[in-house]
């Protein structure tokens, strides 16, 4: 007796999933009819369902939408459809069920495709980003000559300092461009404006220009020679 | 809100439990004279736990299931006047599982209900009493509660 008893009180354990079962479709059974679940969707919480078979729990109790198997929140918009191979999207099981219209499962969110790794895209959107801006990236480039050249990465920093300072000492003015609110541009905005658009500018800038101090240390290397 | 998931469900259910079920349970449809299979009623026993004052008891539970389950919870009910503080006189099981309105969810089990109302056999719930017999014995008079319970587990002798 002792022993069957025994055998009650464990057994509550091994069947509360219902993949412990010794069931291998148990994976793949409706939480509801526990059947192989049809025009299958799964909550965030992760638990399967025929589509009919939530939405008609969802429907019939609608003071708060409870995972049927773990009472976790289900907002009917973020259920997930499975889509198995060979299957229209739409799936035409969604048929009427006897007294309850059952509309088609929520669609699929999906995700953007993942941009391609290519550096081009970035340039062109600085290339486009720079158009407005030349005037500026070539004053400050005209006035830093070398270092620029050389400041690589950094170099959009150096203009950026320097650019700062230049417009304090009537930079609006001298470039004759229709900065009028001059007082602020150089503070927030403008700055940025013209990080980016330098940035730009110094790729194409630098690499001119490097290929321009190779070629002045290769001449300056036959002149010492 | 029919649409006829409940007797699937009870087909699967019954697919179940008779690959593996708790032992000294019973639970199964009822079949009526005539050979035919009433999915929506079963008629279960349910063992008392050992080393309780319920051990040796084999209490007959009657599930109804409605068109609805298992939106719904079936109604499970013991023999008329059963005596346990959280049973109805009319042997209606309050447990809150089996509320649709509070602990009831489509993914219980036959199984877990059988096994849920064993437990509460030996742990009834004060704070949600059912019949007055019971509940002011279990809380006043602990001893005549328990001799109540064994008198009942004889009634109650296992099934052939």
């Amino acid at each position: 007796m002792a022993e069957a008893h025994d055998a009650t009180t464990s057994a509550p354990e091994s069947s509360s999933s219902s993949s412990g079962d010794g069931n291998e479709a148990g994976d793949f059974e409706c939480n509801i009819c526990f059947d192989l679940a049809r025009d299958p969707v799964i909550t965030l919480c992760g638990h399967l369902y025929c589509w009919p078979c939530l939405y008609r729990w969802l429907q019939g109790h609608s003071q708060a939408h409870e995972c049927p198997v773990c009472k976790a929140l289900i907002q009917e918009e973020k259920v997930i459809p499975l889509y198995g191979r060979g299957k229209a999207p739409t799936d035409p099981r969604s048929k009427p069920v006897p007294g309850v219209e059952i509309p088609n499962r929520p669609a699929g969110q999906r995700p953007e495709t993942a941009p391609l790794p290519d550096g081009n895209n970035l340039s062109d959107l600085f290339l486009g980003l720079m158009g407005g801006f030349v005037p500026i990236a070539s004053a400050t480039f005209n006035n830093f000559g070398m270092s620029a050249g050389f400041g690589g990465i950094f170099s959009p920093f150096f203009s950026v300092q320097f650019h700062g300072f230049s417009s304090a000492s009537g930079y609006g003015g001298s470039s004759g461009y229709h900065y009028g609110n001059t007082g602020t541009f150089h503070e927030n905005e403008g700055r940025f404006n013209a990080e980016t658009g330098q940035a730009a500018r110094a790729d194409d800038e630098n690499l001119k220009k490097i290929l321009l101090v190779i070629l002045l240390f290769v001449l300056f290397a036959f002149l010492t020679m | 809100m029919s649409g006829g998931i409940a007797r699937g469900r009870l087909a699967e259910e019954r697919k179940a439990w008779r690959k593996n079920h708790p032992h000294g349970f019973v639970a199964k449809p009822e079949t009526s004279p005539d050979g035919s299979v009433n999915l929506m009623v079963w008629h279960c026993i349910i063992p008392g736990k050992a080393n309780t004052e319920w051990e040796g008891g084999f209490y007959p539970l009657t599930m109804h299931f409605s068109e609805d389950y298992p939106s719904k919870p079936p109604k499970c009910k013991f023999p008329q006047n059963f005596f346990h503080p959280n049973v109805y006189p009319s042997g209606t099981v309050c447990l809150s599982i089996l509320n649709e309105d509070s602990g009831w969810r489509p993914a219980i089990t036959v199984k877990q209900i059988l096994i849920g109302i064993q437990d509460l056999l030996d742990q009834p719930n004060p704070n949600d009493p059912a019949q007055t017999d019971g509940y002011h014995l279990y809380m006043q008079e602990r001893d005549e509660y328990w001799r109540r319970v064994r008198q009942q587990a004889k009634q109650y002798p296992a099934p052939l």
